[in-house]
C-alpha cells in the first residue's frame, strides 16, 4: 500500500519535525532570555538610580534588589529546565 | 576548582555528558538509595550536629552581661546568621508569632544551606581520582533534585496552612472569599465571582508552594550544569578549552557558593511571607508592621543589642 516514495517522504517530514522542535526550543530560549535580561535590567537600573539618589540607603536598596532578582529567575530557570526538557530527546532523535 | 582536575582525571576515551553530573545515581548497589539521599542524609546529620554545637557554646545562666557572650568563632558565625534571620526577616513579618515559629524557619533555612553547599564538594570525583569506583558518584547536591525540593515545598505548604488555621482558625478560609453575603439581592452576580476568586485563593496556595519548589531545583540544576559543561570543555576541546575550562569552573564555583546562600534565604523568606500572609490576623493587618511600634525601622532591635549602655564596649 505504502510505496517507497511515500515512506521516504513520511520519513523527511519526522525529520522535518524534529528540525522544527529543536528551532522552536531555541527560539523559547531566546525569547526567555530577552525577557529575563529586560526584567532583571530593569530592577538593576532603578536600584543604581535610586542609590544615586540617597547613598545611605543602598544596603536596604541592595538587598531588594537581590530579592526581586532572585525571584525573577526562579521562573527563568524553570522555563529553561522545561526547554531544555522538549530539546533534548529531539536532540538524542536527531544524533541518536 | 578541584572539580576541574579530580572529573577531568576520569576516563580519557568516555565522551562524558554534563547531564550524568546532576542526574541521581543509586548507590551501593541498592536500587532506590542515591546519591542525593545520601547527601540529604549527610546535610540533616550534619546539620543538626553543628547546631548542636552552636547552641552548646551560647551560655543560658550567667552572672554578668558579658557572661552571655556566645564563646568561639563558628558558634558567633550560626548565631549572627540566625539572629539575622530573626529579627530581619521574620520578625517584620510575623511579629509575635516569630518565637513560635523560628525553629522551623531556622531549620528550613539550614537544611537547604547545607544541602546546596555540599552540593559544591566534589567528593565522587575524589574517590574516582583515588581509584574506589564504587563511590565515584558519591557527592552531588540534593536540591538539585525535584523530589527533595518538592519534599521542603510540601512541608512548607503545609506550614502556611497549618499556622494560618492555628492562628486564625476558620478566618484562614474566611479571609480567601472576597464578596460579602451582605446586599443579598446582588447575589446571583457576586456568588460565582466570589467562587472563582476563591478557587483561584485555593490555586494561589499550591502554585506557591510549587513556584518554591521549582525555583530552589532549577537554580541548583542549572548551576551545576553549566559547571559540568565548563569543566567537560577541558576534555572536548583539549586544545583550547583547557586554561579557559579551569578558570571558569573556578570563577563560575563563586558565583554558585553566592547561589546557594541566596536560594536558601529566598526560599525561607518566601516561606516566611506566605505564612504571614495566612497568621497575622486581620487587626493586625491593617497597619503590617508587624508588632512594631510606630515609627520603628526593623533593625532598631539589633541596634539596641549591640548597643552595650554604659558598659565595657571597648574591651576586646
Amino acid at each position: 500500500m505504502f510505496d517507497i516514495l511515500t515512506l521516504a517522504a513520511m520519513e523527511g517530514m519526522a525529520a522535518v519535525g524534529v528540525g522544527l522542535g529543536i528551532l522552536g526550543a531555541g527560539i523559547g530560549l531566546g525569547l526567555l532570555c530577552a525577557g529575563a535580561g529586560r526584567g532583571i535590567g530593569n530592577i538593576g537600573g532603578n536600584a543604581v538610580q535610586s542609590v544615586a539618589r540617597q547613598p545611605e540607603a543602598a544596603g536596604q536598596i541592595f538587598v531588594q534588589m537581590i530579592i526581586s532578582a532572585a525571584l525573577i529567575e526562579g521562573f527563568t530557570f524553570f522555563a529553561i529546565i522545561i526547554a531544555s526538557g522538549m530539546a533534548s530527546p529531539l536532540i538524542d532523535a536527531i544524533t541518536g | 576548582m578541584m572539580t576541574s582536575l579530580l572529573l577531568a582525571a576520569g576516563d580519557p576515551n568516555a565522551a562524558p555528558d554534563p547531564m550524568s553530573h546532576v542526574l541521581p545515581h543509586a548507590l551501593f548497589g541498592m536500587d532506590w538509595f542515591t546519591n542525593h539521599h545520601f547527601m540529604s542524609l549527610v546535610a540533616l546529620v550534619g546539620g543538626v550536629l553543628l547546631l548542636m554545637f552552636v547552641a552548646a557554646k551560647m551560655p543560658l545562666n550567667a552572672s554578668t552581661a558579658e557572661g552571655y557572650v556566645t564563646k568561639g568563632r563558628i558558634s558567633q558565625l550560626f548565631e549572627a546568621l540566625c539572629v539575622f534571620l530573626r529579627e530581619e526577616m521574620a520578625r517584620p513579618l510575623l511579629g509575635d508569632l516569630t518565637d513560635k515559629y523560628i525553629k522551623y524557619i531556622w531549620s528550613a533555612f539550614f537544611f537547604v544551606l547545607f544541602g546546596n553547599l555540599l552540593g559544591m564538594l566534589p567528593i565522587g570525583a575524589f574517590f574516582k581520582l583515588i581509584g574506589m569506583d564504587g563511590l565515584s558518584h558519591l557527592g552531588g547536591a540534593m536540591t538539585g533534585n525535584i523530589n527533595f525540593t518538592a519534599g521542603l515545598a510540601l512541608i512548607s505548604l503545609f506550614m502556611m496552612v497549618f499556622v494560618g488555621l492555628k492562628e486564625n482558625g476558620f478566618g484562614f478560609i474566611k479571609h480567601m472569599w472576597p464578596v460579602p453575603f451582605k446586599p443579598l439581592p446582588l447575589l446571583p452576580i457576586m456568588l460565582p465571582v466570589g467562587l472563582l476568586v476563591f478557587i483561584l485563593e485555593l490555586v494561589g496556595l499550591i502554585i506557591k508552594s510549587f513556584a518554591l519548589c521549582v525555583r530552589l531545583f532549577a537554580n541548583m540544576v542549572a548551576g551545576h550544569l553549566v559547571l559540568a559543561s565548563l569543566i567537560i570543555l577541558a576534555i572536548t576541546a583539549p586544545a583550547v578549552g583547557k586554561g579557559a575550562s579551569v578558570l571558569g569552573a573556578a570563577a563560575f564555583s563563586f558565583l554558585e557558593l553566592f547561589v546557594a546562600f541566596l536560594q536558601a534565604y529566598i526560599f525561607t523568606f518566601l516561606t516566611v511571607i506566605f505564612i504571614s500572609l495566612g497568621a497575622v490576623s486581620h487587626d493586625e493587618h491593617d497597619d503590617h508592621n508587624g508588632g512594631l511600634d510606630e515609627g520603628a525601622n526593623p533593625g532598631d532591635s539589633i541596634d539596641e543589642m549591640l548597643t552595650v549602655t554604659g558598659g565595657t564596649a571597648g574591651g576586646h
